[in-house]
């Protein structure tokens, strides 16, 4: 049942076996799960049915590396969560994932790909994806197209299952709409935590509406699951009892804050001919899938490499054309009022490729498409996502800034180090190797070119790893049950828990592991909350 | 060098710098030869030469005529068969060439022996053909 926030009266005290504190994939399927369980269940959502710019802004936050993406953009705070605007890839972690890699700082889960293995498969159903089968050889079989010949020792092909995707509010509002077990209380923001005694057992939440009521929630048990940012600002926050704030005994909550940087790396260009359907999206029975490149764990282990994810992009001469990029980056700079860096370097390119300038602007005035000869399709891009190495220094502060609830908001220290950096080139190089072993092409690594970590730098909008799990509490804040540790009755769900952020999207592993601490909940409750 | 040229120099880089080594071992010109012998794919022979000023640039050491000429000797025309003066030289020779060098490049990428050059990853063996080329044409 859906309840407005706004309507309540201030001061109203909520009571429930489990509260859950999010409506994103985490907090709803934990709160389908628990359904039928038996117990009374609240979910307290930040936002309402739809977007609102006012619950949007609440995700501000001080950002201290500019190239780091505004968090405003990319999470979205109404039911749902930001399954509203997600792309829908879909893959599990791979097993090397969940293991402890000695050349990967701080790695390894506290329990194992086999464990969640279970429940990766009942999460396929949450994002309406096939059978739980991440085999590229099964796919590949299937569809009949042709891998790449790569050499299993060096590089793999995968594939990922993509979902319709799955707007987790609006594919599952109805399960709760008529659902008297579960209430859904909109437009209401968990703003402290509170701790009782000396601060082993949580009590409550206070919740505020903005420009609305405020009220509280008692349970027994609570989830909290708003996100890799939002868990550790509320943590950090709730500081009533301990002033570090709650689970934060050792300085670790926020802390480990982990992206999926995505960059621009590297140009193919073909020498030879392949058939590359399977790395771009192909169908089968109405579903769609697509392909990509890592490396193979036995090399990443050989090399002591994090892992990658090669996607790529064909891509027209006029993309791939320095000339043609020279002469936007000059446009660009002087639309924006900027003198343009090396103006003579540019002018160079422009005037050595002038042919293909003047034909990107014939083309661009009268409106043609860049696919009009097949001699256009000359190469790929590769966007390459890097699994980045847990850092203590990467993370999730409280600004000295308040938002209009009067919670701090949250200041975001990030940067990619000097070793995911070289990681990354050394991934490429492998790839480079391969392709040329296989006679398609040539690689060109964009190493020199300065906008790598500018204009080439994208992100995943993943945010993990501030509320790690692990069964050392001095570098981890949950442990194997997502159990706040030291702490009796409050869990985290989502990807904050993720000790490691793999190279592949993490939605699919959120859902199962939300799946599996449900289960532990449920576990809980029938021994008596 | 526009980058369709780029493009089709690098799908005629085996052909490419076969080639010109074949030139080179025969005491031929590049710029006479080839085109006779391959296609119009050496049309892009300069770009063959801007990669192989790179490749000499950044390995300097392997800036010597003779260095490269015994390096590529004992790896295709150790058997030095076939290569006669003027472009008279048998299809069938040439093809085995070809074939030969495509191979070693195809070893050069399964063994890592690659050079970066101007953001290019190669093969150790193309480059030394580029830069032959290269210093021929200097």
């Amino acid at each position: 049942m859906f309840v407005n926030g706004q309507q309540l009266e201030s001061g109203t005290a909520l009571e429930y076996d489990i509260c859950i504190i999010g409506g994103g994939p985490a907090g709803i399927t934990i709160a389908r799960e628990l359904k039928s369980s038996g117990l009374s269940v609240c979910l307290l959502e930040s936002g309402g049915r739809d977007f609102d710019l006012t619950n949007q802004e609440l995700y501000e936050a001080d950002l201290q590396n500019p190239v780091f993406p505004d968090t405003m953009m990319s999470r979205l705070r109404f039911f749902g969560g930001s399954t509203n605007h997600w792309e829908g890839a879909c893959h599990p972690f791979s097993t090397s994932d969940f293991e402890y890699r000695p050349w990967v700082p701080d790695s390894g889960w506290p329990f194992s790909k086999r464990d969640l293995d279970p429940y990766y498969e009942r999460a396929q159903t949450y994002c309406e994806l096939s059978s739980y089968n991440y085999h590229a050889q099964d796919w590949a079989k299937k569809v009949d197209i042709p891998l790449l010949k790569l050499d299993p020792s060096k590089m793999r092909s995968e594939v990922q299952h993509h979902s319709t995707p799955t707007l987790f509010g609006w594919v599952y509002e109805d399960d709760f709409e008529q659902d008297v077990s579960v209430d859904v209380y909109l437009y209401s923001n968990v703003t402290r935590i509170n701790a009782v005694g000396t601060g082993e057992r949580i009590e409550s939440v206070d919740v505020k509406v903005v420009r609305g009521p405020s009220f509280s929630v008692s349970a027994g048990l609570f989830v909290l699951a708003t996100g890799g940012i939002e868990n550790a600002r509320i943590l950090l926050a709730s500081n009533n009892v301990h002033s570090d704030g709650i689970g934060n005994s050792h300085d670790v909550v926020g802390r480990y804050f982990m992206e999926h940087p995505v960059i621009e790396g590297a140009e193919l260009y073909l020498t030879g001919t392949f058939d590359s359907r399977f790395y771009d999206f192909f169908v089968s029975d109405d579903r769609y899938y697509s392909g990509f490149l890592s490396l193979s764990e036995e090399l990443a282990s050989q090399r002591q490499l994090a892992n990658v994810k090669m996607t790529m992009v064909e891509q027209s001469r006029y993309y791939l054309s320095r000339g043609i990029s020279s002469f936007h980056q000059v446009k660009d700079d002087i639309a924006n009022g900027d003198a343009p860096d090396n103006l003579w370097g540019h002018i160079g390119n422009i005037f050595s490729e002038i042919d293909m300038v003047g034909e990107a602007i014939y083309r661009k005035v009268f409106n043609r498409k860049f696919f009009d000869h097949a001699n256009d399709k000359v190469g790929y891009l590769f966007d390459v996502m890097i699994e980045q190495t847990p850092d203590r220094e990467n993370r999730v502060k409280l600004s000295g800034d308040r938002d209009v609830l009067g919670m701090p908001k949250p200041s975001i220290e990030w940067s990619l180090s000097s070793r995911d950096y070289e990681n990354f080139w050394q991934c490429l190089g492998v790839l480079a190797e391969e392709v040329g072993r296989l006679g398609i092409g040539r690689l060109r690594l964009k190493r020199e070119d300065k906008r790598l970590l500018t204009d080439l730098l994208s992100f995943g909008h993943h945010h993990m790893g501030t509320t790690r799990a692990g069964t050392n509490p001095r570098n981890s804040v949950v442990d194997e049950n997502f159990k706040v540790h030291d702490l009796a009755n409050l869990f985290v769900a989502g990807s904050s828990c993720f000790p490691t952020g793999g190279h592949v999207p993490p939605t699919l592993t959120i859902v199962a592991t939300s799946i599996r601490l449900s289960e532990h909940l449920k576990s809980i409750a029938k021994g008596g909350v | 060098m526009t980058l369709f040229a780029r493009r089709r120099i690098a799908r005629a880089f085996g052909v490419l710098v076969c080639g010109a080594a074949v030139a080179q071992v025969s005491g031929a010109a590049a710029s006479r030869q080839p085109i006779l012998l391959w296609d119009s794919l050496f049309s892009d022979c300069l770009a063959a030469c801007c990669v192989g000023n790179s490749y000499l640039k950044s390995f300097p050491c392997r800036a010597d005529h003779r260095l490269l000429l015994e390096q590529l000797n004992g790896c295709f025309f150790g058997e030095r068969i076939g290569f006669c003066l003027e472009g008279v030289v048998g299809a069938e020779s040439l093809r085995s060439a070809r074939l030969k060098i495509l191979e070693k490049v195809k070893s050069d990428f399964s063994k890592g022996h690659v050079v970066s050059v101007d953001g290019w990853v190669l093969s150790v063996t193309e480059c030394d053909i580029f830069g032959l080329i290269s210093l021929r044409s200097a």
